[in-house]
């Protein structure tokens, strides 16, 4: 895969995953980009999108608009401190969902009774760097918090002097999914209270999806939206809002690591052009997706990608008295990620025939029945 | 001039700590002399992590040949433990005997997280109504090496225990973060 960054007509998105961990960077045109999500990429120990857009030269102080954290998982928002830090002009962007003063309850909480290394911590850095900005004088609306809601539009770029206009709109989460989280930040903060690390309590219905226009192009982010029969909440919420944005999308970052209970029909039918490219990133720690998952996502996508193939993570070696020890203590050991798996989308923009070409590497592969 | 050590003699060392013969037994740095107990076999090595005990009037011009029973060392060997690797884990989900975990390499952050199995018994007595969904504890597994010298290869699980905050703590706390909050959202 080349290090030259796209043209500024292109539309590329980046997907990244190793197996635990998710991160989607998005060039927007005209050499603006943003961030959606973030992980480590352990080699380094920095987060995967700042090491791809320094390797594209790309100004990140200057060139990252919006930085967005889907949800608060662990897999979904180690290193946006970083990249918030170093994106000195990008707004943050969270789910509405979550009450920022709840979130920062448990966050101050969690930094004094539980243990490190969770995204509590994140966020406790995330709110250093915004409070930072602010006492430097800059104003919320320039650096967020923004609170992402169904059809809030969070971005827009479309000034004459621009080749590409971009437009970047939250379809979720719903007005009903604020209850979700108010009970969902409660039992974290029990949890976080017990000194415990607060755990997933039931299905996503809290998280951003975005929905980007990009020149001639549009895109659906399905950030880890989970499906329920409720219509006022998850995917239903979305495809039944006359509100939402006209236009079917031709790129699909498939929801929640191609799980079923993600998957909802009226999805593929009425935001998604038949037979999009569609792109996954694995969860290996649920084994998602399964086989049956993979086999339904590419009846609906002969152009179907995963960053990584969860199944084939080997375990590390380490010496030999820690070997036979670990033998006797633990067993059923799987590693839960391989190498930073990468799938880059670049097609141009403004074309009515935008010519996708989509390249892979470090164990990225495409699906198949 | 002492009389050689009797086996009463080396039991009152042991015994009383702060009588002449424990002196002998366990010497300050300077009394090297007096470090040897019995004459060395000839074929026997003296390692240089060992101490060793002599009576008075025995050559001490060359007492490493002296020794015939070289003791544990007791002031060059202490105890001490060498850890060859450190994990800090998070339990997934607890069965009737067992929990799955999640453990992250704190030796070689390089490596994956990889999930386990583990044997409840493998956790001490305190500290198992602390696992639970979302506990966290730090594995350990390393060299035990006893002040005899002896070297046992250990692993050791502990659950992190939260402090017990007062109200007035908890209050302040959570002051802190609602101000923080209010700034932070405040539109100007």
């Amino acid at each position: 895969m080349t290090d030259t960054p796209p043209d500024a007509s292109q539309l590329e998105i980046s997907v990244f995953g190793p197996g635990t961990g998710e991160c989607v960077l998005v060039h927007i045109g005209d050499g603006d980009w943003i961030v959606v999500d973030s992980c480590i990429d352990r080699r380094t120990r920095r987060p995967v999108a700042l090491d791809y857009l320094t390797s594209l030269k790309v100004d990140v102080a200057s060139r990252v608009k919006l930085v967005v954290a889907t949800h608060w998982h662990d897999d979904h928002i180690q290193g946006l401190a970083d990249i918030l830090f170093a994106a000195e002009n990008a707004k943050f962007v969270n789910s509405a969902a979550y009450d920022f003063q709840q979130l920062l309850r448990l966050v101050a909480l969690s930094n004094r009774v539980a243990s490190p290394a969770s995204a509590t911590r994140e966020y406790d850095r995330i709110a250093e760097v915004l409070d930072h900005r602010r006492r430097a004088g800059l104003k919320r609306e320039t650096v967020g918090p923004m609170a992402a809601l169904a059809n809030r539009k969070i971005l827009s770029l479309t000034q004459g002097d621009r080749s590409v206009g971009a437009e970047i709109i939250a379809l979720s989460p719903s007005d009903a999914a604020y209850y979700l989280a108010k009970e969902e930040l409660a039992a974290a903060f029990s949890a976080v209270k017990g000194g415990r690390r607060p755990v997933t309590q039931g299905p996503n219905q809290l998280s951003i999806v975005l929905w980007l226009k990009v020149g001639v192009l549009d895109v659906l982010l399905g950030a880890d939206l989970e499906h329920t029969s409720e219509p006022t909440r998850g995917w239903l919420a979305i495809t039944r809002s006359n509100e939402r944005p006209t236009g079917r999308a031709g790129f699909f970052k498939v929801p929640h690591h191609g799980s079923q209970n993600a998957d909802c029909t009226e999805c593929w039918t009425e935001l998604l052009s038949p037979d999009p490219i569609a792109v996954l990133t694995p969860h290996a720690p649920s084994r998602l997706p399964t086989p049956t998952d993979v086999k339904r996502i590419c009846v609906r996508s002969s152009s179907a990608y995963s960053t990584s193939d969860h199944t084939s993570y080997g375990l590390p070696r380490r010496d030999n008295a820690v070997e036979r020890t670990m033998r006797g203590m633990a067993t059923n050991r799987r590693a839960l990620a391989g190498q930073m798996g990468h799938v880059r989308l670049r097609c141009d923009a403004v074309s009515v025939d935008p010519r996708p070409v989509v390249q892979l590497s470090a164990g990225a592969r495409q699906l198949h029945v | 001039m002492l009389v050689p050590m009797s086996h009463q003699s080396y039991s009152d060392a042991i015994l009383r700590p702060e009588s002449p013969e424990a002196r002998i037994l366990f010497p300050a740095p300077q009394d090297q002399f007096e470090r040897f107990l019995f004459r060395q076999r000839p074929s026997e090595k003296v390692g240089p992590n060992t101490d060793q005990i002599t009576l008075q009037g025995q050559d001490h011009a060359n007492p490493q040949q002296d020794a015939l029973v070289r003791l544990p060392g007791l002031r060059l060997s202490p105890s001490r433990v060498i850890v060859l690797q450190r994990w800090i884990g998070r339990v997934e989900s607890v069965r009737r005997d067992r929990f799955v975990a999640v453990t992250t390499d704190a030796t070689n952050p390089g490596n994956p997280p990889e999930e386990s199995e583990f044997d409840l018994a493998e956790v001490s007595e305190g500290d198992r109504a602390l696992v639970a969904r979302g506990a966290v504890f730090y594995w350990c597994i390393g060299y035990h090496d006893s002040v005899g010298g002896q070297r046992e290869r250990t692993s050791s699980l502990r659950f992190v225990r939260s402090p017990q905050l007062s109200e007035a703590t908890l209050d302040r706390i959570l002051e802190q973060a609602d101000r923080m909050a209010t700034f932070l959202q405040e539109s100007d």
